[in-house]
């Protein structure tokens, strides 16, 4: 009995020594975007970050006639998603992106060493803590294998090829555009509770509301919270509360009240009618059920 | 420890003493029948949003910059900072709507 329990004490004591000091000569406590990770620490990180993603990309499927190709419009689609932080062959990144931590790689050294599903798994749902964004449910797919293909053929591109691609394409794509997003399982009515949380929390709706099962900082008030945002007569104090109405919120605040700081998010309607589902799923009185009532504007 | 409780409770009572007109225009131009107002009873309606921690919004109906001036006009004339509102003119005055905003921007913190 006493031995056992010395031998948990010593146990915990090293462990909690081993974390101190992995901690401190890791040099965890320095969070500033200048100081680098110690190499070793980096090289762990690396090691551990690749082999899970290697076991997650194994079960992406990639799509029949999928090819490692460059064209003016996959040229366009890159440099407007993704150049900003990776740069492109004979371009720099944004100086924003200069001074990330980690720095964005370049994605012509690392099509070399990734296989095409590991780049689509990266482009799809992005990393976590490193300023690698998910492009899920805000890109279609057929998008992101196209995206896939120019980053596998990118070793191959001279910057002159890729100048003359962007030359052939000539406009960039719009800013921020509602994507065709293939419909979701679990209809609803009106969309699948579900789809539309995980779409709210790829729209950084979080970043200005407090949503109930959204993880994110405890006082935001840029918007009203929206645990019953189902419930109020109206919505965004202007709209009658329908569904039909919601989805037209969330669409284009701005289209229903051009003063509003709610700018458009580019939220496809599918998406949108998802996102109103799990708005009225959250509320204590979900208005989607009352029967409808006089002029639907108001 | 102690103290801090005496304080707490000081303030408590100050913050009462000093509202009793604020709580008066409320129930008088009866906000609580749309609005969730904390320490105001009434029916906690919900036609508009809830007035609960009017402090910490950036704005005011979604539209103009939380500041007391901005706050006061849009309860004496709600249309004036959004034509498109739904919060009818309850004949507010101007100096009844500085007590009100006042009021609410004591709220929650
Ligand atoms: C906001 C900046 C940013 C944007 C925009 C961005 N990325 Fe990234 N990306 C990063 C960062 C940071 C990393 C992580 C680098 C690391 O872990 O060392 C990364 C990693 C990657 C990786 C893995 C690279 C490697 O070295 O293994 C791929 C592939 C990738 N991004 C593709 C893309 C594509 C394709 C786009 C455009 C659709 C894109 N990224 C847009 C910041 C960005
Ligand atoms: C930049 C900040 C910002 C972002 C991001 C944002 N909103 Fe809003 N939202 C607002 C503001 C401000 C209002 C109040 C607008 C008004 O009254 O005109 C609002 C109002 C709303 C309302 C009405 C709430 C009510 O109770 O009346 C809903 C619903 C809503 N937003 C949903 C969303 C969804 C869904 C997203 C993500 C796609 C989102 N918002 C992203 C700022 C934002
Ligand atoms: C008939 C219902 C109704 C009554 C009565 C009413 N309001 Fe409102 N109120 C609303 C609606 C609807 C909105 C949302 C308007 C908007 O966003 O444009 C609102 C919005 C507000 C806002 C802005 C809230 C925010 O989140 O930015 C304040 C402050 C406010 N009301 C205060 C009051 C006060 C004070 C009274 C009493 C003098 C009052 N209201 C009475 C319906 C009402």
């Amino acid at each position: 009995m006493r031995r056992s329990r010395r031998i948990l004490g010593i146990g915990l004591a090293a462990i909690l020594l081993a974390g101190a000091a992995v901690f401190s000569l890791g040099e965890f406590y320095n969070l500033t975007a200048i100081r680098q990770h110690p190499l070793w620490v980096f090289r762990g990180i690396a090691l551990g970050r690749d082999a899970l993603i290697g076991m997650e990309a194994e079960y992406v499927a990639v799509p029949d006639g999928f090819e490692l190709r460059a064209d003016p419009a996959s040229a366009a689609l890159y440099q407007k998603h993704c150049a900003q932080c990776h740069g492109a062959p004979g371009v720099a990144a944004e100086e924003f992106a200069l001074g990330m931590m980690p720095v964005p790689s370049n994605l012509a050294a690392a099509a070399k060493r990734r296989p095409a599903q590991e780049v689509y798994w990266f482009i799809r749902y992005g990393l976590k803590m490193s300023g690698m964004p998910a492009w899920d449910m805000r890109m279609s797919e057929a998008d992101m294998w196209r995206l896939t293909g120019f980053v596998g053929a990118m070793p191959g591109l001279s910057p002159a090829a890729y100048a003359e691609l962007l030359e052939q394409a000539g406009e960039l794509p719009d800013a921020i555009r509602p994507v065709a997003v293939e419909a979701g399982p679990l209809k609803t009515a009106i969309g699948s509770v579900e789809r539309g949380r995980a779409a709210m929390q790829v729209h950084a709706c979080r970043s200005c509301h407090l949503i109930p099962g959204i993880v994110g900082a405890p006082d935001v008030f840029v918007g009203p919270p929206l645990d019953e945002a189902g419930g109020r007569a109206y919505i965004a104090g202007v709209l009658r509360n329908t569904p039909d109405n919601m989805v037209r919120w969330i669409m284009d605040p701005q289209a229903v009240d051009p003063l509003s700081a709610m700018p458009s998010l580019g939220v496809s309607e599918a998406l949108a009618r998802d996102m109103a589902a799990y708005l009225y799923s959250l509320s204590s009185l979900d208005r989607s059920k009352a029967e409808p009532e006089g002029d639907e504007d108001r | 420890m102690r103290l801090q409780a005496l304080t707490l409770v000081l303030a408590l009572a100050a913050c009462d003493e000093a509202d009793p007109e604020a709580r008066a225009l409320v129930a008088r131009y009866g906000c609580v029948s749309c609005h969730e107002i904390p320490n105001v009873p009434g029916p906690r309606g919900n036609s508009g949003p809830p007035l609960t921690h009017m402090p910490r919004q950036v704005y005011v109906a979604g539209v103009a910059p939380n500041t007391p001036e901005v706050l006061a006009r849009f309860i004496a004339d709600p249309q004036a900072i959004d034509p498109r509102s739904a919060m009818p003119d309850l004949g507010v005055s101007a100096e009844e709507a500085r007590i009100i905003a006042g009021f609410l921007l004591g709220i929650g913190g």
